[in-house]
């Protein structure tokens, strides 16, 4: 029965808790859009954990589900989704690179933000990067480069083909080249 | 591919991980799952009632299409907020007694809810009715910090005008108890306790008026 409490689920969310908070937020851009992802990823795992922790793969089963999440979110009315999601978000700026089609000045990838000397992109920058990017492509990427996932594994997650995984990594990386202020690639 | 590999996937991988550790944690995290997840439970079995009384009434008058319209209303209602939970509201609208001073009193909204029902209550010609919402999720920590920071109405010129009904937030916490405020919707519109009040969330002001 759903109603009580699935053996063990206590213990992964906590355990689970932050790695899954913190791959939502890179997901989402925003803290409110993390924690709704992340509760809606759980409630659906719950009616199932039981058969989930079986299998033997958890992390597997819950990671495609917070994606499959993230993936699905409609715009069913303003409530449903996180108020600073991906379609809110302004354009990226114009005239950083050679084919920009931006049509607005007013982004806010700012290179004066970038953070060249240490090698590590300024997180703002990063944000902005990845708002420039569908939904499927900044999936990708943060499945590539920051959970350190395999191709095959990302595809496994998303429930797609390795070569889907591979057109949508490519061309998200020609948006994020184009996008990037040139002091920081 | 020639594009991709001019571009350092470093700097990307680095400022990925630095955004990450921005996520602040969230220790009731659990607690609201549960909560969400026993309220999806309970209108999924409700749902069910629903459909297995309308067909055998649909069957009865010859009206089949009534269950269908009834599962697509609850399955729109999956949502930060929702209507229709297992918390009922009560029948009638809170009275005038249940009104509280302006700012003083214990903050409302103490410790972390974990789901608020909203009760919005009107009247017609048969007598009174009530309308339920859902609040959980980061609706609800936005209303929670909300009221814990919230105006006094004191600090706002307000009309005198006298509005009825009043309605009700009940917010849920973990160990099963409710704490019970009550909205005045007249002047600025309030939110009470019956020691504290403060002026009205606008977000919760929209939704009751939705």
């Amino acid at each position: 029965m759903a109603d009580s409490e699935p053996r063990g689920f206590r213990e992964y969310v906590a355990a689970r808790r932050q790695g899954l908070l913190a791959t939502a937020y890179v997901l989402t851009g925003s803290q409110h859009g993390a924690e709704d992802l992340v509760q809606a990823t759980l409630v659906k795992v719950w009616p199932r954990w039981n058969r989930v922790a079986e299998a033997g793969d958890p992390d597997a089963y819950v990671r495609k589900a917070l994606l499959n999440t993230f993936l699905s979110w409609r715009r069913r009315d303003g409530r449903e989704i996180p108020s600073e999601d991906i379609a809110s978000l302004p354009p990226p700026r114009a005239g950083l690179g050679p084919d920009s089609d931006s049509d607005s000045g007013s982004g806010s990838v700012s290179g004066a933000a970038g953070n060249g000397m240490t090698g590590v992109l300024d997180r703002i920058v990063v944000r902005d990067l990845l708002r420039a990017l569908p939904r499927r492509q900044r999936a990708v990427v943060v499945l590539r480069y920051f959970a350190d996932l395999t191709e095959a594994q990302i595809a496994e997650a998303m429930g797609c083909s390795v070569g889907t995984v591979k057109s949508q990594h490519a061309k998200a990386l020609t948006t994020l080249r184009r996008h990037t202020p040139a002091e920081d690639r | 591919m020639p594009q991709h590999q001019e571009f350092d996937t470093r700097p990307l991988a680095d400022g990925l991980h630095d955004l990450a550790g921005q996520a602040a944690d969230v220790p009731g995290l659990f607690d609201a799952v549960a909560a969400d997840a026993r309220r999806r439970s309970a209108r999924v079995r409700a749902s069910g009632a629903v459909l297995a009384v309308g067909g055998v009434l649909g069957i009865a008058a010859g009206v089949a299409a009534w269950p269908s319209g009834s599962g697509a209303h609850v399955a729109a209602l999956q949502s930060s907020v929702t209507s229709v939970g297992t918390f009922h509201c009560p029948a009638d609208p809170p009275g005038d007694s249940s009104l509280s001073s302006p700012g003083a009193g214990k903050p409302l909204a103490v410790g972390s809810p974990v789901a608020a029902t909203l009760c919005v209550y009107g009247f017609n010609d048969t007598g009174t009715t009530v309308r339920t919402d859902r609040i959980t999720g980061s609706a609800l920590r936005a209303l929670v910090h909300d009221l814990a920071h919230g105006k006094s109405s004191t600090s706002a010129a307000c009309t005198l005008e006298k509005r009825n009904p009043m309605h009700r937030l009940i917010l849920q916490y973990p160990d099963g108890s409710t704490q019970d405020l009550t909205i005045d919707m007249s002047g600025c519109g309030t939110v009470g306790s019956g020691t504290r009040s403060v002026l009205l969330p606008t977000d919760l002001r929209q939704l009751i008026r939705s």
